[in-house]
């Protein structure tokens, strides 16, 4: 359940950025979260949920695109979204792959509620 | 209105890995996350490198766990600092926590420093808690599938241990499929086999640390 620790580090970020752009009422938060990053849509809100509870975020919601993993082979330097664990490349079917996209674990942006914010 | 922005979520644990990384540097520390289930002989490994390397390498622990200082009672026995950080219940350990642990070791007298991750095959691997290296360890007894149902830990490894091969005889370990799947996973990782009980490989597994050094 790593998913309480990234819960808790959203609602940090996000309210510095709330505080930084002059405040206001958070209605939705906009994630992008790479499938590397294991983490579990049901577990992430059921966190977020409990956590938001008492700060300045209790009425936001979550909102996330997901991005594919793709990877670089180091034998042929073909990029892929791999198609199994080992990574196999299409190519030439070498192992140990590294790793192009899908580590991403970001906020892209947080939408205010209408006439909310501080100025 | 919408603020649009690109703010990385672990920020925080990337800039506390990041001091980690520069003070072990600094003190010429080489660092070690073990990371494995709970049960496959991390604390074991731990002090069979003590025993192994003592008078040889200034060792320093930083045990993990929800509860208890057992782990952290077992390393004091063999005169090494050591600091127990208990999670209450928290299934990895983050970067702040290794930070506050390592305030209270001479990090300045140390080579080698053991972080004994919480036992838990996921999420400690989402945490870089600012180590030189990351060690996966596995025992027989879990099962050879363990690599390809994990496949994040053995991935981010710089070495595989397979621990208690002393009681493979006894189980339907496959270690064919087992070091099949951890080299296509990570073709270059070396993978060593270790029994803490029989001492067998134990000093391949210190021979490895001292290369690190």
């Amino acid at each position: 359940m790593h998913e309480f620790s990234i819960a808790d580090a959203i609602i940090h970020v996000a309210q510095e950025l709330v505080q930084q752009n002059g405040g206001g009422k958070v209605e939705q938060i906009h994630l992008r979260i790479g499938e590397l990053r294991q983490v579990v849509p049901d577990a992430l809100l059921f966190a977020f949920d409990i956590l938001k509870q008492d700060t300045p975020l209790s009425d936001a919601s979550l909102e996330w695109e997901t991005v594919a993993t793709r990877v670089r082979c180091k034998t042929c330097g073909s990029e892929y979204h791999p198609n199994d664990i080992f990574w196999e490349c299409p190519s030439c079917g070498a192992t140990g792959a590294e790793v192009v996209a899908g580590e991403e674990l970001d906020i892209v942006g947080i939408t205010l509620v209408e006439g909310s914010d501080g100025d | 209105m919408e603020i649009k922005v690109v703010k990385r979520i672990m920020e925080a644990n990337e800039q506390h890995a990041e001091v980690i990384r520069r003070r072990l540097r600094e003190a010429g520390v080489v660092a070690l996350n073990l990371i494995s289930a709970p049960g496959s002989g991390k604390t074991s490994l731990i002090e069979a490198a003590i025993h192994n390397l003592e008078g040889r390498v200034r060792i320093g622990v930083i045990e993990g766990d929800p509860d208890t200082t057992r782990d952290a009672e077992r390393i004091a026995r063999l005169d090494v600092p050591v600091v127990q950080i208990n999670t209450e219940g928290g299934c990895h350990l983050e970067a702040t926590m290794v930070l506050r642990a390592l305030e209270e070791i001479e990090v300045d007298s140390l080579q080698l420093l053991f972080i004994e991750n919480v036992g838990n095959l996921v999420c400690p691997v989402v945490f870089d808690l600012g180590e030189t290296y990351r060690v996966a360890v596995v025992s027989a007894a879990e099962g050879h599938d363990k690599p390809a149902k994990y496949p994040a830990l053995f991935r981010t490894a710089q070495v595989t241990v397979l621990n208690k091969v002393d009681l493979i005889p006894y189980l339907d370990f496959d270690e064919e499929q087992f070091t099949s799947d951890v080299r296509r996973l990570n073709p270059e990782m070396p993978i060593l086999r270790v029994s803490c009980r029989t001492g067998e490989g134990v000093s391949e597994w210190t021979e490895w640390l001292l290369g690190r050094l």
